[in-house]
């Protein structure tokens, strides 16, 4: 049986295949620096910028629609986990919102690594179940009229949602309106926010 | 993993685990040197069961449409499969076909790298679940083209 409950700390253990890597010449010094350093530019608001492009260029939301990972890469947004984008748009009669069951897949040039929430067995389990429950739950209550379509990350499409642009935001510029969108918008938990009076 | 340990673990000691077992299973790190370094046992994933892979026959060309019915196949193989549990023996419909991807079941027990379509299809609730909380909700489900087969 494992012997899981005296086990060295998690990143002793990290530290030790490193180490081991380093030592079998598998791997040189220094040479993870620049993935770590990468994932500092995977983050949601590169999403919320293809969104507000989207809302403010209908031309450019065709394209996004047609193929979501040219339209990112337009934008300097593309690498790993963001191979094949599609993008889901949000309609007054049809919300989106994207879960990965198996594991915790999001598309991490325009949404950057999953939270912990998105990582909880508890959503993962329940969402493709009772996806209002969980939304309510989670501070977005939708009407009974409004379909909901939950999109499961199984395979290798990484999916991101364009929600509705917020009322009010009528002549906003595109800088103005990405900061109305949350990595939560982009998955489909929440509404972009109301702009602030 | 052990499932008392995959359930208390962290996301990254997962993604640890499942990769150091890999590369002592392969021969590239020994295991005694790992936890020497790191100062304590280092728990691995267990060995994988028997019949890791389904006899699913390879598929490099689309064998479906946009707006075919499908159904999932009622598989259950002792390894690694990506068509979630809930959907297996379903049908759905599909709404987009995408590129081919490498067929996770066979490489990720050392098999061929075979390519295959994904299609998104879309499930009712009502068909997934005995209780469907509303009738107008549905799940997507993106899955690889051997998992298929046409339905009524």
């Amino acid at each position: 049986m494992t012997d899981t409950k005296n086990a060295a700390p998690v990143a002793r253990r990290a530290e030790a295949v490193v180490a081991a890597l380093e030592a079998k010449g598998l791997l040189s010094p220094g040479q993870l620096e620049p993935l770590i350093k990468a994932t500092e530019d995977w983050k949601p608001e590169n999403g919320a910028r293809v969104v507000a492009k989207a809302w403010t260029d209908p031309a450019y939301k065709d394209r996004l629609l047609q193929d979501g990972t040219a339209a990112c890469a337009e934008l300097g947004y593309a690498g790993p986990q963001g191979e094949y984008i599609v993008a889901l748009e949000d309609t007054p009669a049809c919300h989106n919102v994207i879960v990965c069951t198996q594991c915790s897949c999001t598309a991490w040039p325009v949404l950057g690594l999953p939270p912990d929430w998105y990582k909880s067995p508890e959503y993962r389990a329940r969402v493709v179940r009772e996806p209002r429950k969980v939304l309510r739950e989670m501070g977005l209550a939708l009407s009974e009229d409004i379909r909901v379509r939950v999109w499961e990350t199984s395979a290798e499409t990484r999916y991101m949602v364009i929600p509705l642009r917020p009322a009010g935001t009528e002549g906003f510029s595109e800088d103005a309106l990405a900061t109305l969108v949350t990595r939560e918008s982009l998955v489909g938990i929440a509404y972009a926010a109301a702009p602030s009076a | 993993m052990a499932p008392p340990h995959y359930f208390q673990a962290h996301y990254y000691e997962r993604m640890l685990t499942g990769a150091t077992t890999l590369l002592v299973e392969k021969g590239v790190l020994a295991l005694d040197d790992l936890e020497q370094r790191a100062g304590g046992p280092f728990p691995l994933s267990q060995p994988v069961a028997g019949n890791p892979v389904a006899d699913l026959e390879a598929q490099p060309v689309a064998r479906f449409a946009v707006g075919d019915r499908v159904r999932v196949k009622a598989i259950y193989p002792g390894g690694h499969i990506r068509a979630p549990r809930f959907c297996r023996g379903k049908p759905g419909i599909v709404l987009r076909v995408a590129p081919t991807f490498t067929f996770p079941d066979t490489s990720a027990h050392g098999g061929p790298r075979r390519k295959e379509h994904t299609y998104h299809v879309e499930f009712a609730s009502g068909d997934l679940w005995d209780e469907p909380e509303q009738d107008n909700n549905s799940v997507i489900v993106d899955l690889w083209d051997s998992y298929l087969e046409a339905a009524q």
